[in-house]
C-alpha cells in the first residue's frame, strides 16, 4: 500500500498512518472495522477542505470498511429557518466525494447509532464525542483521531497501534463519587466539570447505570472542555475494556456545576434560543421531547431547535412533523456547532454540555444548562 | 567570518531540508493564523514560504492538514519545517502535501540563527551562519 500499487490516495493514506504511528511509538498498524469521519462541513473546513477531500476520491480512494461521516454545515430537511444554507452547493461537492468513496452519508456524530461497536472492537474514529462514548459505553477500541487520520483509515483499513487501542492505556486512575443531588438534566453542566477539573482518566461512581442521553451528554461534554477518550463508568463500561489503578479520589457536588446552569435573562425582550439534540438525537430522545412538547407545546417563547440524523426526516417523519406542528425548528444532519446560524440569539438555553462550550466560544452567546423538560418549559412560556 | 553549529534532529516526515531558517519560539494555529494565498501569518508581516520554518508545533486542529496541502498547492509552502513537538494533524498535512518536517528537542538551540543557513544531514541540523 504504501509503495503505491493501489495508486496514490492509498500510498498517502498509508504514509499518514506510518508517520503519524512512529511519531507516537507505535509498533504496528492494526486493522480497524468501522471508520469515522469527521471534518465534513464545508463551514468548518473550507474550500482547501473540499479540495483535498477531492484529491482523495479523484486518485481513486474507496472505503476498505465500514465508514460513516460526521454532519455537514446545511439542513438537509430543508425544513430549517435558524440553520443558513447558503454553501450548500460546496457542502454537496464535498458529500459527491465522501458518497463516491463508499462512506454511508449518515451526516451525524452518533455513529454508533448505526453501528454499535463491540467491547474490544479497534475502530478508527474523529468526532471527540462519538470516541469517548465509543471507548466508555461501548468498551471498544479508539483514539481521538482527527479528520484526515479517519479518513486515512477508511482508505486503508487500518489504524496505529498505540494509545487507547493497548490494554496499558486504558487505565482509570481518578475515583469520581457523583453527588446524588446533581440531576441527570444537569449532566451536560457535569460533563463539562469533569472536563474542565479531572486531567486523568477518571472511573466514576452513582451516575445512572444507563446508557441513555443522560450519559453521552455527560461523556460528550468531558471529551469537548477536556482531553478525554475514556471515562470508565461503574456498571457500565464492560468489564475487562479497562483497568482501575486509583490514585486520588475526588468527589463532585452540585455547588461546583452551578456556574453553567441556566439563570433566566431579566430582560423580557431578550431573544432566547432553546437548543437540544447535542450529541444527534437518537429515536428515543426525539420521541421524548416530542413528547415534552405535546404537554408544554406549542413553543412561544423564542425558539426550540432540534438536531437529528439526516435520515430521521423520512424515518421518523411522523415525530419530526409532530415537533414542527408544535413549534420546533428542525435540523437534519447539521448542528449548530458545524454550521452557520442565519440570526443571533442573546441566550441559548439547552441541556448539552458540549454545545455549551462551543457555542458560547464559537458565536460568542451566553449560553445556560437546563434539562430537557426545563428548556422545552421555558420556550413554551410555561415558567414565570 | 562564518560560525558553524549542529542541532540534533529527528525525521518525522522524511525529505530536502535546506535553506534559510526562520523561527518562531510559539505554536502556530496553520487554520487561522496562517492564509494559504500568500504564505503569510494574517496578524503579522511574516511570510513562511520557501524557508525552512521552526516553530513549537500545533494545536492539532482538523483544518490544518488542509491549510498545509493549500500552502502547497499555491507554491506559497515552507521548504520543510523543524517543530518541538508533532501532533498528527501536522503529520498528516505534511505528508499530503510533500513538506519534510523534522523534530528538533530544543528549540531555543536556534536560538541567534534566525535567518542563517541550514541544512538537514542526517540526524542533524547543520546551521552556517556568514557574517
Amino acid at each position: 500500500m504504501l509503495s503505491g500499487e493501489y495508486g496514490w490516495a492509498v500510498a498517502k493514506a498509508m504514509e499518514i498512518l506510518v508517520r503519524v504511528g512512529e511519531a507516537v511509538g507505535a509498533d504496528s498498524l492494526i486493522e480497524v472495522v468501522h471508520a469515522h469521519v469527521a471534518g465534513v462541513s464545508f463551514s468548518t473546513i473550507g474550500k482547501h477542505g473540499l479540495e483535498l477531500i477531492g484529491e482523495f476520491y479523484k486518485a481513486g480512494g474507496r472505503a476498505r470498511v465500514f465508514t460513516t461521516i460526521n454532519p455537514g454545515c446545511i439542513d438537509y430537511s430543508g425544513f430549517s429557518r435558524l440553520i443558513d444554507n447558503a454553501y450548500e452547493s460546496e457542502q454537496r461537492l464535498i458529500d459527491a466525494a465522501l458518497e463516491g468513496m463508499g462512506f454511508r452519508p449518515v451526516h451525524t456524530c452518533v455513529p454508533y447509532y448505526y453501528r454499535p461497536p463491540s467491547p474490544g472492537e479497534h475502530l478508527a474514529w474523529s468526532e471527540s464525542s462519538a470516541v469517548i462514548i465509543a471507548n466508555s459505553v461501548y468498551g471498544a477500541r479508539t483514539n481521538r483521531e482527527g479528520g484526515l487520520l479517519a479518513l486515512a483509515a477508511s482508505l486503508t483499513g487500518y489504524t496505529y497501534r498505540a494509545g487507547l487501542h493497548l490494554d496499558e492505556n486504558r487505565v482509570a486512575r481518578v475515583l469520581l463519587k457523583i453527588d446524588p443531588e446533581i440531576r441527570p438534566g444537569y449532566y451536560g453542566a457535569l460533563g463539562l466539570w469533569i472536563g474542565e477539573s479531572i486531567r486523568k482518566a477518571p472511573l466514576v461512581t452513582g451516575a445512572p447505570k444507563t446508557m441513555d442521553y443522560v450519559l453521552r451528554n455527560m461523556l460528550a461534554a468531558a471529551a469537548a472542555s477536556g482531553n478525554h477518550a475514556l471515562v470508565a463508568l461503574e456498571g457500565v463500561t464492560p468489564p475487562r475494556t479497562f483497568k482501575a489503578e486509583i490514585e486520588e479520589r475526588v468527589f463532585v457536588e452540585k455547588g461546583d456545576i452551578e456556574k453553567y446552569v441556566f439563570n433566566p435573562p431579566k430582560s423580557t425582550s431578550s431573544e432566547i434560543l432553546g437548543y437540544l439534540g447535542c450529541p444527534h438525537m437518537l429515536p428515543e430522545d426525539l420521541l421524548y421531547v416530542v413528547k415534552l412538547l405535546r404537554k408544554y407545546g406549542p413553543v412561544k417563547r423564542g425558539k426550540l431547535l432540534l438536531t437529528v440524523p439526516r435520515e430521521f426526516i423520512t424515518k421518523y417523519s411522523a415525530l419530526v412533523r409532530e415537533a414542527a406542528a408544535l413549534g420546533a425548528d428542525i435540523a437534519a444532519g447539521t448542528c449548530p456547532v458545524v454550521s452557520t446560524p442565519r440570526r443571533k440569539f442573546d441566550y441559548i438555553i439547552t441541556s448539552s454540555g458540549k454545545s455549551y462550550f462551543y457555542l458560547s466560544k464559537i458565536h460568542r452567546t451566553r449560553v445556560g444548562i437546563a434539562s430537557d423538560e426545563e428548556v422545552v418549559k421555558y420556550v413554551c412560556g410555561v415558567y414565570g | 567570518m562564518s560560525a558553524e553549529s549542529m542541532v540534533k534532529i529527528k525525521q518525522i516526515v522524511p525529505g530536502i531540508c535546506k535553506g534559510r531558517l526562520l523561527l518562531l519560539e510559539r505554536y502556530v494555529s496553520f487554520f487561522g493564523e496562517v492564509d494559504p494565498e500568500s504564505g503569510c501569518l494574517r496578524e503579522e508581516n511574516i511570510c513562511i514560504s520557501n524557508v525552512v520554518l521552526a516553530f513549537k508545533g500545533t494545536r492539532g486542529s482538523t483544518v490544518a492538514p488542509y491549510i498545509i496541502y493549500a500552502l502547497k498547492k499555491n507554491g506559497k509552502n515552507p521548504i520543510c519545517m523543524l517543530v518541538e513537538e508533532a501532533e498528527p494533524m501536522l503529520i498528516a498535512g505534511c505528508v499530503v502535501a510533500e513538506i519534510p518536517l523534522y523534530a528538533v528537542e530544543d528549540l531555543s538551540k536556534l536560538r541567534g540563527f534566525a535567518g542563517c543557513h541550514v541544512k538537514v544531514v542526517g540526524d542533524t541540523l547543520k546551521v552556517e551562519c556568514s557574517e
